[in-house]
């Protein structure tokens, strides 16, 4: 059996082979990351493109080299399964942060103060001025009758509108009659 | 004393290690050169340990 990930060790500095086909570059600088308080790193590709994990030790810490390399291996396993599981969610995240977003719209606190009483005074007020206006303005000549008539129009249009129109089908009833008579 | 070190620049950005390197400025001279530090310090065992750190310091800010 093949390992696919070689270890080299001297001293308090070791070498680790990883599987670019396996783990990719971004997952193997993302576990170097979570380390960089325990070794150093440095990395570079052999001839084959996998990348050669020079790994060494900062002095005092209590950890052997070898017990290193497998918390790292560990941590590569953790970040790729992350890095997929962050992949895969990623349309599920977007849907949920999106509904949440919009939900979050749709709240009182962004409409509420159209409706509040504060405002409701100031519309009446507004009302009340422009009425002012009108009737002090000595331009304005109003034809009551012409009011009038506009008036008895609109009721005659909604008299009209209120009407039930009965289209009686005199053939079918008596059908329904002779029917009904059996 | 100077000593210089082949960096595979398909791992290392470019803009990341000018950065790094202006960062670093003010603890030693570092130049970039052909894909190649050259760090000037007083022993072997010091450069290494600058280039060490710089390592490091370029590995976080990849991932940060």
């Amino acid at each position: 059996m093949e390992a696919f990930l070689n270890e080299t060790q001297e001293k308090n500095k070791g070498e680790l082979l990883v599987d670019t086909k396996i783990f990719s570059k971004d997952i193997i600088l993302k576990a170097a990351y979570n380390f960089l308080d325990r070794a150093y790193f440095f990395f570079k590709l052999n001839k084959d493109q996998n990348m050669l994990v020079q790994i060494t030790l900062k002095q005092g810490k209590e950890m052997s080299l070898k017990l290193l390399s497998k918390e790292f291996y560990d941590e590569l396993l953790s970040v790729y399964l992350r890095d997929k599981l962050e992949k895969e969610n990623k349309t599920i995240r977007e849907t949920i942060i999106g509904a949440a977003i919009n939900n979050s719209l749709d709240k009182g606190w962004f409409t509420a103060k159209q409706n509040t009483e504060e405002n409701q005074i100031d519309f009446d007020k507004d009302i009340d001025d422009i009425l002012k206006e009108i009737e002090n303005d000595p331009d304005l000549k109003i034809d009551e009758s012409e009011i009038e008539n506009i008036l008895k129009e609109i009721e005659a249009e909604s008299l009209q509108e209120k009407k039930p129109i009965l289209n009686i089908n005199k053939e079918g009833l008596e059908q329904a009659k002779q029917q009904f008579n059996k | 004393m100077i000593q210089n070190y082949k960096i595979d620049t398909s791992i290392y950005n470019e803009n990341i290690i000018i950065q790094a390197i202006e960062d670093f400025k003010e603890i030693t001279r570092i130049t970039f050169v052909n894909n190649q530090f050259e760090i000037i310090w007083e022993s072997v065992e010091e450069i290494e340990e600058v280039f060490n750190e710089l390592m490091n310091y370029i590995v976080s800010l990849i991932n940060e």
